[in-house]
C-alpha cells in the first residue's frame, strides 16, 4: 500500500511537487523534521529538531535556505565563516590532504548553513576534483571555495569559473591548449559529465568546443589566456555558429534543455532517492523552472524541499549515507561540540569508510548508493561509532556520554532515554524487533545507567537502518 | 531475489534458534548465516568463495637491478660491465651453469628446489622509458598510451571492474602498505581499500574476551533481528553488515591462532604476514598489493642491494611456508616486478644507472620452474641496456587468463598471448 502511494505521487508530478501542507499521511512529526535536516544538511541537534517542529515547515526551510545566524559552537555565521576561510588558508600550497579534509570536516560539523555545505559536497563530487593529480591544498581550496559561493548560486557563472579553476585543468591535463593541439579533455568532460551527460553531444561537438578552448593555459598556479593560441576561426557546437571562444560555451551548452534535466536528475538522487529512477515527466516541472529562473541553483533545490514528495514517507530510508553524511551527521546529532572529535581522525575514518574528500576516485566522481556499502566499509563505519563511545580512543572517544545527553533534553529514565537515542538517530518507523531487544538489554542493566545508556547508543549506530537516510 | 532474500531472513536470520543458542556461540551463528545467505540467494551481493585463486603483487621501487638478482655469472658481458659489483660464479646459487641468483636470496633458492618459483628473464616493454615515473606509470597501467583517459586506471583496477562489482562483498583488492594508491590498482567503478594494519578490518570492541564476545553478539542479534517489512535495501546493508562482522571474526579466530610469529623482522615481512592472515581468514578478496622501495641504487649499490635481496627473499619465503602450512600455497601466486632494470655498465660510484629489460620472479604453483626464457643477450644492447624478448603484458595475460579468470582483451589490448607460467586450475 505504501508502495502504491509513491507510485501515485512519483507519476503524478503537479502533485509530487506542490507545496507540502502536513497531513495524516504526511505530518509534520519529530520524524519528518530530522529527515528534513538529514537531507538538506547533516543532521541536526535535537534542540534544532524541537525548535522546528514547533515552528512549521515553512519557516524551517526557510532557515535551511537562508542559513543560521550562529554556528553550532554559538560563533556567529560571518565570524565563523571567516576563521575557517583563515584556517584553510593556513594550508597553503603543500600537499597536506589530512589537512584540507578535516578543515572542510570541522566546516560541515560547526557550519551555521549546513544546506550550503551539503551543496559544496554535491558540487565537489559534480566537479570531482583530486588532491592525486593537483598535489596543491591552496588551489583544492580555492576550488572549493569558489563550489561553495555558488553552492546555492547561479550554475552558469559555476559552470563557466570551474573551466577556469586551475586545480580543475590540472586535474583534467588540460592545462596546455594551444591552437595546433585543442585538448579535447575539458570539453569532452564539460558536456558529458558537468552539463549534459552522454547521448546529447556528438564528437564533433567535443572537437569544435576543445577549438573554442584553444589559448587557455595554467601558468604558475593560474589561470592564463594566451591570443596568439587561440583558434578565432568559426566552430559549431550543439547546432550553433560561431567564432566561439571558451567563455561562450557555458550559455551554449546551458541552452540545451538536457543540462537542466541532468543536474536536476542529480538533484533528485541526492535529496529525494537513490533507488527511484525519475521519469523525465516527473523531472519537468524541476528543470523547467530551473531553466526558467536562469539556473538558479536555489529554484529547484527549493522546490524539492518544500514538496509533497519530500516529505512523502515512502522516501524515507531510500538514500544510503555517505560516509561524510554518516560521521559528521553522528557527531551533530549526538552534539559532541565540545570538545569535538579530531577532524583528522574524522577523515581518516571518512576515506576508510570510501570517500576521501579531495580524492574522489575520478573526475566521475563517487559511485553512491549500495556502492558505500561493502565488508570493509560496514567495519569501519561500525568502528566509528565504537570509537566515539570508547573510553580508550583518544581522537574520538571519551567525548560522548548518551545518558547525559539524554538527560539533558528531559529523557532521565532509561526506556526514555533510548526512544529519544532512536528519535534522534534512526530514520523511523523502528520496528519491535529491533526497538524491543535494545529497550529490554536498557532495563536488564538498569542499575548502572549510563553504562546501559552506553550499550544502547552503540546499537543503535550499528543498526542497519542509521546507514540509510 | 526479493522473495529469495525474503525467504532466507525468514528461514535463517530469523529463526528462533538464535535467541536459543546463547551468546556464545553467535559469531558462529552469523557465520554460517552469511553462508546459508550464499546458498539460498545466490545472485545476491555477498556471494563469497574462499577457495579462488588469489594473486600478490610485490613491487620493487626505485629499478631493481636484475642483472645483480639474477645473475648471468657465466656471461662476458657482465663480467666485463661488472668489474667491481660483479657477483662470482663462487658466490652465486647456480641455477644453470651461467646463471645463478645473488646470494643473499637462500630463501627463494630453496622456493625453487621446490619447483615453486619461475624466473621470466627479459622482461620489458617496446621503447623503454628511463623515467621512475613514466615507467611506472607503463608497468601499473598495462598500457602504452599516455592520454588521460588510459591513465585514468590501472590495469588490475580494469580487471576488478571487468569481473563485475558485487556491492557487499569483501573488496575484490587490497593495498597492503602506507604508499598511496598505487596507480595498478585504479579502477573505474571500485575504491580499493588499503590496510596498513589489521585493525582496520577488526571490530574494535572493548573489554575482557568474554565482554566482546557478547557484544558481537548484540551487534549481531541487531543486524539478525526480524523486520516485518520488506526492504531490499536494508535487506542488502543487513546481509553486508553481518559479513562484516564474520569476516572480523574470522580474523580474529586466525590471528589468535597464530602464535609466535615465524616471519623474519621485515617490512615486508610483516605485510606479507597481514595478506597470509587474511588469506587464511578466507577473505574473498583475490588480489593483493605491496611494495619493497629502496633500489634505485645509484650509489654503493652492493650492500644495500644485498640488504633488499634478504629482505625480498626471505619474506617471501616466510610467506610461502606460512601458506603452504595452512595448505593455501596452491591458490596463491606471487608476483614480483620493478618499474626497469639498471644499465650493464656500472657507474663510476659503485652503482647502476636507470635500464630497461630485467627479471619478474613468480612464486607458487608454478607449471615450470626455473628459468622461462634466455638471458637478454648482451652483444645488442639499447644505448647501453638489455633488450626485452617478452612483453611484460604477456606475464600479465598469463596471470589473468589462468589465474585470475580474466578476459585479457579489455586490460591490456589485443595481442598478447598468455605465457605458460602458472598450473592451471
Amino acid at each position: 500500500m505504501r508502495m502504491a502511494s509513491t507510485k501515485s505521487l512519483m507519476d503524478d508530478p503537479g502533485r509530487a511537487w506542490a507545496p507540502y501542507q502536513p497531513s495524516c499521511d504526511r505530518p509534520w512529526d519529530i520524524q519528518a523534521v530530522a529527515h528534513l535536516h538529514r537531507r538538506a544538511g547533516f543532521a541536526a541537534p535535537w534542540g534544532t529538531l524541537q525548535r522546528d517542529l514547533k515552528h512549521g515547515p515553512e519557516a524551517s526551510v526557510a532557515r535551511l535556505l537562508a542559513g543560521e545566524p550562529t554556528a553550532a559552537d554559538g560563533t556567529p555565521a560571518a565570524e565563523f565563516e571567516s576563521f575557517l576561510n583563515a584556517m584553510a588558508h593556513r594550508l597553503g600550497a603543500t600537499a597536506d590532504l589530512e589537512g584540507l579534509q578535516a578543515v572542510w570536516l570541522y566546516r560541515m560539523v560547526f557550519t551555521p548553513h549546513p544546506l550550503r555545505e551539503r551543496m559544496t559536497l554535491l558540487w565537489h563530487d559534480h566537479f570531482a576534483t583530486s588532491m592525486a593529480k593537483v598535489q596543491n591544498a591552496g588551489l583544492m581550496q580555492r576550488q572549493n571555495a569558489l563550489l561553495r559561493s555558488q553552492a546555492l548560486g547561479d550554475f552558469l557563472a559555476l559552470l563557466s569559473a570551474i573551466g577556469k579553476d586551475p586545480a580543475m585543468l590540472i586535474w583534467l591535463d588540460s592545462t596546455v591548449n594551444k591552437k595546433s593541439h585543442p585538448n579535447e579533455n575539458y570539453a569532452r568532460e564539460v558536456m558529458e559529465l558537468f552539463s549534459l551527460g552522454r547521448g546529447h553531444y556528438s564528437e564533433k561537438d567535443i572537437q569544435e568546443a576543445a577549438r573554442a578552448f584553444t589559448g587557455w593555459f595554467v601558468v604558475g598556479d593560474a589561470f592564463s589566456v594566451v591570443p596568439r593560441q587561440h583558434d578565432d576561426g568559426p566552430k559549431t557546437v550543439l547546432g550553433r555558429k560561431g567564432n566561439w571562444s571558451g567563455d561562450d560555451i557555458p550559455s551554449i551548452l546551458l541552452d540545451q534543455p538536457a543540462c537542466a534535466e541532468w543536474i536536476c536528475r542529480k538533484l533528485f538522487s541526492y535529496f529525494v532517492s537513490e533507488f527511484h529512477s525519475p521519469s523525465g515527466a516527473l523531472l519537468a516541472p524541476l528543470a523547467q523552472a530551473f531553466r526558467a529562473s536562469g539556473y538558479q541553483i536555489r529554484v529547484p533545490v527549493e522546490t524539492i524541499l518544500r514538496s509533497n514528495l519530500f516529505f512523502d514517507p515512502s522516501i524515507r530510508r531510500r538514500r544510503v549515507k555517505c560516509p561524510v553524511e554518516f560521521t559528521v551527521g553522528t557527531v551533530r546529532s549526538l552534539e559532541v561540540f565540545k570538545p569535538t572529535v579530531q577532524a583528522a581522525a574524522m577523515a581518516k575514518a571518512c576515506t576508510q569508510m570510501g570517500q576521501g574528500l579531495f580524492a574522489p576516485p575520478s573526475v566521475a566522481g563517487w559511485e553512491w548508493g549500495r556502492a558505500w556499502i561493502n565488508s570493509s566499509t560496514m567495519l569501519a563505519r561500525a568502528n566509528f561509532g565504537l570509537a566515539l563511545l570508547s573510553d580508550d580512543d583518544e581522537a574520538l572517544g571519551r567525548r560522548l556520554d548518551p545518558a547525559k545527553l539524554a538527560a539533558r533534553h528531559g529523557f532521565s529514565r532509561p526506556p526514555e532515554a533510548v526512544r529519544f537515542l532512536l528519535d534522534l538517530l534512526i530514520p523511523g518507523p523502528v520496528e519491535p524487533g529491533v526497538r524491543d531487544p535494545i529497550l529490554k538489554a536498557v532495563m536488564a542493566k538498569a542499575a548502572d545507567g549510563n553504562a546501559a545508556l552506553r550499550d544502547a547508543a552503540r546499537r543503535i549506530l550499528n543498526l542497519p537502518e542509521y546507514q540509510l537516510a | 531475489m526479493t522473495s529469495n532474500r525474503r525467504r532466507f531472513l525468514k528461514s535463517s536470520l530469523a529463526s528462533s534458534t538464535l535467541v536459543a543458542m546463547g551468546a556464545a556461540t553467535v559469531p558462529e551463528f552469523l557465520g554460517r548465516s552469511a553462508r546459508a545467505a550464499v546458498a539460498v540467494d545466490k545472485a545476491g551481493p555477498s556471494s563469497r568463495k574462499s577457495d579462488e585463486r588469489i594473486l600478490v603483487v610485490v613491487q620493487l621501487l626505485g629499478g631493481n637491478d636484475g642483472l645483480n638478482t639474477v645473475v648471468p655469472h657465466g656471461i662476458d658481458g657482465y663480467n666485463r660491465g661488472r668489474r667491481t659489483l660483479r657477483i662470482g660464479s663462487s658466490q652465486v646459487q647456480k641455477i644453470t651453469p651461467e646463471i645463478g641468483l645473488h646470494p643473499a636470496m637462500g630463501g627463494m633458492g630453496k622456493l625453487l628446489e621446490k619447483n615453486r618459483l619461475a624466473i621470466v628473464q627479459g622482461v620489458g616493454y617496446p621503447n623503454p622509458d628511463r623515467s621512475h615515473f613514466r615507467s611506472m606509470e607503463i608497468w601499473e597501467v598495462g598500457r602504452l598510451a599516455n592520454d588521460a583517459r588510459t591513465l585514468e586506471t590501472g590495469w588490475l583496477g580494469r580487471a576488478i571492474d571487468q569481473k563485475g562489482r558485487r556491492p557487499g562483498e569483501d573488496p575484490p583488492a587490497m593495498h597492503v602498505g602506507g604508499r598511496s594508491l598505487p596507480q595498478a590498482l585504479r579502477s573505474r567503478h571500485t575504491e580499493v581499500p588499503a590496510l596498513e594494519s589489521l585493525a582496520g578490518y577488526k571490530l574494535q570492541l572493548t573489554g575482557t574476551d568474554a565482554e566482546r564476545r557478547a557484544e558481537r553478539s548484540a551487534l549481531g542479534e541487531m543486524a539478525a533481528a526480524e523486520r516485518k517489512r520488506d526492504d531490499p535495501v536494508l535487506g542488502f546493508i543487513r546481509q553486508t553488515t553481518l559479513s562484516a562482522y564474520e569476516s572480523s571474526s574470522r580474523l580474529e579466530q586466525v590471528a589468535s591462532k597464530a602464535g609466535k610469529s615465524r616471519y623474519p623482522n621485515f617490512g615486508l615481512a610483516k605485510r606479507l604476514e597481514m595478506i597470509a592472515q587474511i588469506i587464511k581468514a578466507g577473505f574473498g578478496t583475490r588480489i593483493f598489493y605491496t611494495s619493497l622501495d629502496g633500489f634505485d641504487t645509484h650509489a654503493n649499490q652492493l650492500a644495500t642491494h644485498a640488504a633488499l635481496l634478504t629482505e625480498l627473499s626471505d619474506s617471501i619465503a616466510a610467506f610461502h611456508e606460512d601458506l603452504a602450512d595452512a595448505g593455501q600455497a596452491d591458490r596463491v601466486a606471487l608476483l614480483t616486478f620493478s618499474e626497469f632494470g639498471r644499465r650493464v655498465a656500472e657507474n663510476a660510484s659503485l652503482g647502476t644507472d636507470h635500464g630497461a629489460a630485467a627479471p619478474v620472479f613468480l612464486v607458487g604453483p608454478v607449471a615450470k620452474a626455473g628459468l622461462i626464457g634466455a638471458h637478454p643477450t648482451f652483444d645488442d644492447l639499447d644505448d647501453g641496456d638489455l633488450k626485452h624478448h617478452t612483453d611484460f603484458r604477456r606475464v600479465y595475460a598469463s596471470l589473468l587468463t589462468d589465474w585470475l579468470d580474466c578476459p585479457t582483451e579489455p586490460v591490456l589490448g589485443p595481442g598478447f598471448n598468455p605465457l605458460p607460467l602458472l598450473r592451471k586450475a
